[in-house]
């Protein structure tokens, strides 16, 4: 694929989407002139018009900290000498360790423990400095959850709860952004995180790419390359040729040729082929040639040209999947071929790193066992990824003319299972925690209202409550689930078309 | 032509000298013409409730057609087996890393490419075997060769084992319109000027059955 020096498409690309839109009248309802046309002036007073579709892609980037990220263990957390007479019994975090970030609402804690549970590895971490870094592009918002089994939990953290009918942010943004691109949407987390949605009338395009193994999905983006034995590309040509030709005549393909299955792998293996001539074989190969272990160069492989750059950002890739995928996801957008990706640990244990142990059990889940320790590990874990793909998006332009970077168009959006229940014993420093509806979720991007927490904590509860999803205002007091409002925030921000959809208006995540 | 084919033929060509007992082709087919499609032929199916095979159920059919062993099938950079690497691509689960309980059910933009690589894979696995088999060759025996071409694409050899091929990735016999394509097939390798035109034309037709939709789908 070529990409003009403003980050569109080149014509040939831009080309074969309109061709696509010319073709897919079925989707035209979810064209931007068809919205707007139907925006009504209350909503236009409302602020509901939404960002013109300039043909310029935005991003999202979904990480599911998977098994529940506390927020109160991290941006608000609730010291010790706030918490009243039950401070003891609460998990509230002795003052010291909860820092004050300048010229901003977010806290940041620091945690020293000699080991993480019963796994004889040190826990050493401290939020400050990330929050330092990035407290501009980061907005907070509680949430209250409608379930505490992780899968359902998980999946309503991507559909607000079946809020715009049972589709994920995901799918959202692939629907409005991904036009044109090879792979919308990709998705290489877990359980719930890793569900399609439920509105089965979207086009078959805007549904996941499910990966497995980020490191070695991108060998299945050709059909030949890389397979010794196989022919040359001219001769597989012809091969493909001779096959289409007799499967489009033949009396199974005759015979089938009205099947929804068959319909569908004509129309991939179509699309494999963009696939191919994008060269993403390479383009998205993170391993290096490295004979005899990865013998790229023997199989007439390369790494990718951002190879080096990715793996000095992610140097666990092969080992740590949350770290391949991270340098994947980098890859996919820098190349413009997904708009929306999705990643996350896994409940297992991974191997690696700086202190030899990557991710423990259970992820953020192992808080059951060691709750404080455990949160701090995991917070650690995500907000160091975090900071490495936003150091490469930032680093890569998007639009030479407006001076975009990549990160000015991308929002990376930190759900979570739920929170953790809040009781501890007495002054307890190594305690077990249960699930809890009440938490709260970290959004970044330069297109969320920066340094800005929607909703706060009672101090004297260690719960988080609501507030008004179009004024920002915090309710105290209130408790009923917000989950559509967090959905809504996250698209409000993106700046997408939300005509039609329903979905309450969430202004105040919105920067501008 | 690179190193290794030309040791291949040239280890294919001692073969020969060595042992010039004649190999015979597989058995001639019963070429069967193509039906009329339209009302007075083929009906197509209402229902249409075609399956993808899968991972496993496509690896074992693969291996079984061609007599080799799953195992040998295909496996990335010669160390990663395909049906690990590419297992949610090809339809499967993974319960213990991603949570993946459930098959997606539907076929992914990526799978055909997965299942071309797979075939690719498999097919030079049988090939490059039979080449220097000889008489013990499996698929592709008795295909009278001029060096590295066919000595005559439009032979009953040529049929046989198009036929062959057909009974053992399709269980049926072939179409008349099948044969013309492999022969023309041949012909249109030939005519690239590649320097091994008999292997690639084995290596193509075999990709073109394996990963045909009839032989990925039931």
């Amino acid at each position: 694929m070529s990409l003009k020096k403003n980050g569109r498409l080149s014509r040939r690309e831009m080309l074969r989407a309109l061709s696509l839109a010319a073709a897919g009248t079925s989707i035209s309802p979810w064209l931007s002139g068809c919205r707007q046309a139907l925006q009504t002036p209350e909503d236009v007073e409302r602020g509901l018009r939404r960002d013109a579709l300039d043909g310029k892609p935005k991003f999202l980037i979904v990480i599911g900290a998977t098994g529940g990220a506390s927020i109160i263990d991290s941006f608000l957390a609730v010291r010790q000498s706030e918490g009243g007479a039950n401070a003891a019994k609460l998990n509230t975090v002795p003052d010291a360790q909860v820092q004050s970030v300048a010229n901003s609402p977010f806290r940041a804690v620091k945690v020293d423990s000699p080991k993480l549970g019963s796994i004889p590895v040190p826990v050493n971490t401290d939020q400050l400095a990330f929050v330092n870094k990035y407290k501009d592009d980061m907005l907070v918002a509680t949430s209250i959850g409608t379930s505490v089994n992780h899968t359902i939990a998980q999946k309503r953290a991507i559909n607000g709860n079946a809020a715009w009918k049972g589709r994920t942010l995901q799918e959202c943004v692939a629907l409005q952004w991904g036009q044109g691109f090879a792979l919308p949407n990709v998705n290489m987390s877990v359980g719930g995180y890793g569900e399609r949605g439920t509105d089965v009338s979207l086009p078959a395009s805007v549904y996941a790419e499910t990966v497995t193994s980020p490191s070695l999905w991108p060998l299945g983006l050709d059909g030949a390359k890389g397979i010794r034995g196989a022919p040359t590309k001219d001769i597989a040509a012809l091969a493909r040729k001779a096959r289409n030709e007799l499967d489009a005549s033949s009396v199974f393909g005759t015979t089938f040729a009205d099947s929804d299955a068959m319909k569908r792998w004509n129309a991939q293996r179509a699309d494999g082929a963009q696939l191919e001539a994008q060269d993403l074989i390479t383009r998205l190969n993170v391993i290096p040639n490295m004979p005899p272990q990865i013998p790229l160069t023997q199989y007439g492989l390369d790494s990718s040209p951002d190879g080096a750059k990715v793996r000095a950002a992610f140097p666990g890739f092969f080992d740590d999947p949350f770290q391949g995928q991270a340098a994947l996801a980098f890859l996919l957008l820098k190349y413009r071929v997904s708009v929306a990706v999705t990643i996350g640990p896994d409940f297992n244990v991974a191997l690696g790193g700086n202190i030899g142990f990557a991710n423990p059990p259970l992820a953020f889940d192992y808080s059951h066992n060691d709750h404080r320790a455990g949160q701090a590990f995991m917070w650690n874990r995500i907000l160091s990824n975090v900071d490495k793909l936003i150091t490469l998006l930032k680093s890569e332009p998007f639009d030479m003319a407006t001076g975009e970077s990549l990160w000015d168009r991308t929002l990376i959006y930190v759900a979570t299972d739920f929170g953790r229940t809040r009781g501890r014993p007495d002054n307890a420093v190594e305690f077990g925690t249960g699930h809890d509806l009440n938490n709260g979720f970290l959004m970044l991007s330069p297109m969320v209202k920066g340094n800005t927490v929607l909703g706060a904590i009672d101090p004297l509860t260690t719960y988080g409550y609501g507030f008004d999803a179009r004024t920002g205002a915090p309710q105290p007091g209130k408790q009923s689930s917000n989950e559509p409002d967090l959905f809504s925030g996250v698209l409000h921000a993106m700046g997408a078309d939300l005509t039609g959809s329903g979905l309450p208006d969430a202004s105040a995540f919105k920067n501008g | 032509m690179r190193p290794e084919r030309l040791a291949l033929f040239a280890a294919l060509v001692a073969l020969s000298s060595a042992c010039p007992a004649k190999v015979d082709p597989p058995p001639q087919p019963m070429v069967m013409e193509v039906p009329d499609a339209g009302p007075s032929g083929l009906a197509r199916s209402a229902r249409g409730n075609l399956r993808f095979k899968g991972p496993e159920r496509l690896t074992t059919d693969f291996a079984t057609a061609l007599s080799i062993k799953t195992d040998e099938v295909c496996s990335e950079l010669g160390k990663y087996p395909c049906l690990s690497v590419h297992n949610v691509a090809l339809g499967g689960v993974d319960p213990y890393g991603p949570g993946l309980y459930e098959p997606s059910g539907v076929t992914a933009v990526t799978t055909p490419l997965v299942v071309e690589r797979i075939a690719w894979s498999a097919c030079s696995q049988r090939v490059d075997k039979d080449l220097v088999a000889g008489v013990n060759a499996v698929v592709f025996r008795g295909l009278p060769m001029t060096g590295p071409k066919l000595t005559n694409p439009d032979g009953p050899e040529v049929t046989a084992i198009v036929g062959e091929l057909t009974h053992r990735v399709l269980a049926r016999e072939p179409y008349t319109n099948e044969v013309a394509t492999y022969v023309k097939l041949a012909k249109d390798i030939e005519a690239t000027g590649t320097a091994e035109p008999a292997r690639e034309w084995m290596l193509s037709v075999c990709f073109a059955v394996l990963s045909s939709t009839e032989a990925v789908f039931y």
